[in-house]
């Protein structure tokens, strides 16, 4: 610091800077030059690192989706990216960790079962592109679980209602693909109901064998995962009672499209690093 | 009056100055077209990385072009041809192209289709955020709350419906209305059902099959089950004479609505309180775009018309 006296003719430095030579002496010239030089290197680092960060964002949205995962630099690059845009606009509803919420029905993203497509980093980024059930036609939006204990149990279809016992069937088969305690008379009943033609039509889009089916976003029932509630069998008839249609936002238009690619990256990651057994199937 | 003199390092170092401003400029000059050229909507020859073309500036999405390929070939994008990989893009581009010509002809004013499609299109949209959005508990609690009647289960009731039939029963003949009383009284005595229609005479309508409420309301009717909704297992009702014939309902299990706690109901109060909110942002876009519209109505109509 130094100080200026505008009443005297001659203006003198004080203090420090006396003794780090006068303004405009070398030495004072040359702290200027290295700062200017320190301030150039700076901004041709923030260049650089910019160039770099855009090189990569672009190869990230230039590469097969597909093929990321197996190309360390850049995924790299995109779990870093991913895991911060996941933290902002997915942990609300999915968690911080991707376990999800099966009282609202929010998958777990670690468990590597996949209620739409594969688990493929095409499919997840199709999935946060246009969302499901998010009013947009190239989404996820085709089934929906109906109610039926419902007076109208599928506003799109016409479907009957089932009858309390005819639930109660239902729901007693379930448990006997679960491989959970059963009676036998009842699950029988079960499966009439299950694989009728006209009323329930569950096979319709859970599949013969229950397996599911992962391009309309019907889950598998012969394993250990559910979507909502614990597997009990109150849990299992109340979403054949009350039926189920999650939700998730589209966020094309919304982010960029690196930021999405990279959060697909980053949910496939989720999946990948989880222990493969999770998945535990009752019945082949 | 003398001018203060400063020194030598007041000297102005021509050269350095215009170096450094030279650099601003450059560096200003280079942030501003950087912004320029990627806007959204700037006009650009060159093909956004995240695009696979550009139709009078129109993004067709990497994204769009591999879903579409794998569908149409049924194989991985990197196992697909590129002659395969050219025809689909030659095919997205036209569909580009022909929606914008679509556009042009204002095909939503005369295509039917079209309209339907935009109709439900622009329905879905104005409600989407709120579709997707995460509604909080203390708005689910505050909902729950002043809705509390809306939330129990759905009553179910196993009910044998049995049914005299004859012109004379229909008619409320005293007969028929004996042979009714007869069966009822024998019912609540606790005689079997299958001996109660052999002596009756009377046929089980409905097969004594479950039902939940509103179901039972319907196959029953309005009369005869506003008598059995409020018996218990076991109880019979009086004899109702209905156009068909005299009916007499039994009812083997009864379970009315019971209130779901907040708990229970979370998921219905959360649908509940998205429906809400649809149709008020439904209702006050369509307000709106009323308000901004200006829409003229024939003479005829005009004073009965309501927007």
């Amino acid at each position: 610091m130094h100080s200026l006296r505008t009443d005297a003719t001659v203006m003198q430095p004080s203090g420090d800077s006396a003794a780090r030579g006068p303004p405009g002496s070398p030495h004072r010239a040359r702290a200027g030059h290295v700062c200017l030089a320190i301030a150039a290197v700076l901004l041709l680092a923030a260049a650089l690192w910019w160039r770099r960060e855009a090189a990569l964002a672009t190869a990230l949205v230039e590469a097969y989706p597909d093929a990321i995962p197996g190309d360390p630099a850049l995924e790299g690059w995109a779990l870093a990216r991913g895991q911060s845009a996941f933290a902002q606009h997915c942990s609300s509803c999915h968690g911080a960790a991707g376990e999800g919420d099966r009282r609202r029905g929010v998958p777990d993203l670690r468990d590597g079962d996949w209620l739409y497509g594969s688990g493929r980093v095409l499919e997840i980024e199709r999935v946060v592109l246009y969302g499901i059930r998010a009013a947009n036609s190239k989404g996820w939006r085709l089934s929906v679980m109906p109610g039926y204990a419902r007076p109208e149990p599928d506003k799109q279809y016409r479907l009957e209602p089932l009858r309390p016992s005819e639930i109660d069937d239902v729901t007693e088969y379930l448990m006997k693909l679960q491989g959970q305690p059963y009676d036998e008379a009842i699950a029988a009943r079960g499966a009439l109901v299950y694989r009728n033609q006209a009323r329930g039509l569950c096979w319709d889009c859970h599949g013969e064998n229950a397996h599911g089916n992962p391009a309309i976003g019907a889950p598998r029932l012969t394993d250990s995962i559910w979507l909502y509630g614990d597997g009990s069998r109150a849990a299992i008839r109340r979403s054949i009672a009350e039926g189920r249609a999650g939700t998730c936002p589209a966020w094309a238009g919304k982010l960029e499209a690196s930021t999405i690619r990279a959060l697909a990256v980053w949910v496939h990651h989720l999946s990948a690093r989880a222990p493969a057994a999770t998945r535990t199937s009752a019945t082949p | 009056m003398s001018r203060p003199r400063f020194g030598k390092h007041n000297e102005v170092n021509f050269p350095r100055a215009m170096a450094l401003y030279a650099l601003g400029a450059l560096v200003g000059l280079g942030i501003a077209g950087y912004g320029l050229f990627t806007a959204q909507g700037t006009s650009t020859r060159g093909v956004p990385p995240e695009d696979v073309a550009l139709v009078n500036q129109r993004p067709v999405l990497r994204s769009d072009f591999i879903t579409q390929l794998e569908s149409e070939t049924g194989l991985k994008f990197e196992q697909a041809m590129r002659a395969d990989q050219l025809r689909v893009l030659a095919e997205m581009v036209n569909e580009e192209l022909l929606v914008q010509r679509g556009l042009e002809l204002d095909f939503a004013e005369t295509d039917q289709d079209t309209r339907n499609a935009l109709v439900a299109i622009v329905n879905q949209q104005m409600i989407a955020d709120v579709t997707t959005s995460v509604a909080t508990e203390r708005q689910l609690r505050d909902w729950y709350d002043s809705h509390r009647a809306d939330y129990s289960t759905v009553g179910t009731i196993t009910a044998c419906d049995l049914l005299l039939r004859s012109p004379k029963a229909a008619a409320g003949a005293a007969g028929a209305l004996a042979t009714a009383h007869a069966a009822a009284a024998a019912l609540r005595a606790g005689q079997p059902l299958a001996v109660v229609l052999k002596r009756s005479g009377m046929d089980n309508a409905n097969k004594c099959e479950d039902n939940f409420w509103f179901a039972a309301m319907l196959h029953l009717g309005d009369e005869l089950f506003a008598q059995a909704k409020g018996l218990k297992a076991g109880e019979v009702t009086a004899p109702v004479v209905l156009p068909d014939g005299v009916h007499v309902v039994l009812v083997q299990k009864n379970a009315p609505p019971v209130p779901m706690s907040f708990e229970v109901a979370h998921d219905k109060i959360e649908g509940d309180y998205k429906a809400d909110r649809e149709a008020r942002i439904i209702s006050a876009t369509m307000r709106f775009l009323h308000q901004r519209s200006r829409t003229v109505v024939a003479n005829d109509y005009k004073r009965d018309y309501q927007p």
